[in-house]
């Protein structure tokens, strides 16, 4: 059994806080103000609210209802890399996510209008974004391809029982 | 001290204790990939080895950063040390290193390489 909305709703937090790097990378490309600072901080904020909140419904999917898309998945041979690989890389992987979600908003709290005059820092925080973003793109191309993957084994499941 | 160096003297434990949990995870995926026992062990925590991992994450993170925030002290002598610049590169490849070493695990576990 699946649950779509949990499915699609996951990737909609992820989605959200990945437009959420974007800006705050953007809003710290010189020139810099004060009103930049104070906006990617808050950005980042509402950023590590929707990771946080992705890590919960992800996390509610991947315990409730995963296991039985993984019995599918498992049960070809053809297709077992979906889960064997991919899966169980991405639910690990993951926990990066929350960790320099924190960091981010960390520095631009703690510094806060000094990243003025603090390049390093300034370049810290957007590296960070910028992983964020290429980390997340990851993370949903790994989501797509253990769809597909569920899909073939699926087919294959249909297609032997018929 | 003013309240900014004090915030200042916060980012020093925010990133060590950010450096360690990204090597944590890697090491807890691989130990229990590998320990059916330590796998089992964690999974009777919470009910999931992976709930407990995530639990785990935000133990340590909270763990680290009080440790290090007593060892920077409130002269920032940590702080005086590690440039952040320093302290986000390796948090940078920490995580690229977890990543791959997680990717190559189970690739090479799949192909029974491992």
């Amino acid at each position: 059994m699946s649950d779509p909305f949990l499915m699609g709703i996951h990737v909609f937090f992820a989605d959200l806080a990945m437009l959420g790097y974007l800006w705050v990378f953007v809003d710290l490309l010189n020139p810099i103000s004060d009103e930049k600072i104070a906006r990617a901080r808050n950005i980042a904020l509402f950023s590590l609210i929707f990771i946080i909140l992705t890590w919960v419904t992800a996390g509610y999917y991947y315990v409730v209802y995963y296991p039985a898309d993984r019995a599918v998945i498992k049960a070809s041979s053809v297709w077992d890399w979906g889960h064997k690989i991919i899966m169980e890389t991405k639910e690990h992987v993951f926990f990066f996510a929350p960790v320099l979600a924190f960091v981010v908003y960390f520095v631009l709290y703690a510094l806060g209008a000094e990243l003025k005059n603090n390049d390093d820092a300034r370049k810290a925080v957007q590296i960070l974004a910028v992983v964020m973003i290429i980390g997340n793109l990851l993370l949903i191309s790994m989501g797509s391809l253990i769809a597909f993957s569920y899909r073939g084994a699926l087919e294959g499941l249909v297609g032997y029982l018929l | 001290m003013g309240a900014e160096e004090k915030m200042k003297n916060l980012l020093v434990p925010a990133y060590i204790s950010a450096i360690l949990t990204a090597i944590y995870v890697p090491i807890v995926t691989i130990w229990s990939e590998f320990d059916e026992g330590f796998k089992a062990g964690l999974a009777a925590i919470t009910g999931h080895h992976w709930i407990t991992k995530g639990v785990l994450l935000i133990v340590l993170y909270v763990v680290f950063f009080i440790i290090f925030y007593f060892i920077n002290g409130p002269e920032g002598k940590l702080s005086k040390k590690l440039p952040i610049k320093m302290l986000n590169i390796l948090l940078v490849l920490m995580v690229f290193i977890g990543l791959i070493s997680i990717w190559s695990m189970y690739y090479l576990h799949y192909i029974h390489v491992i």
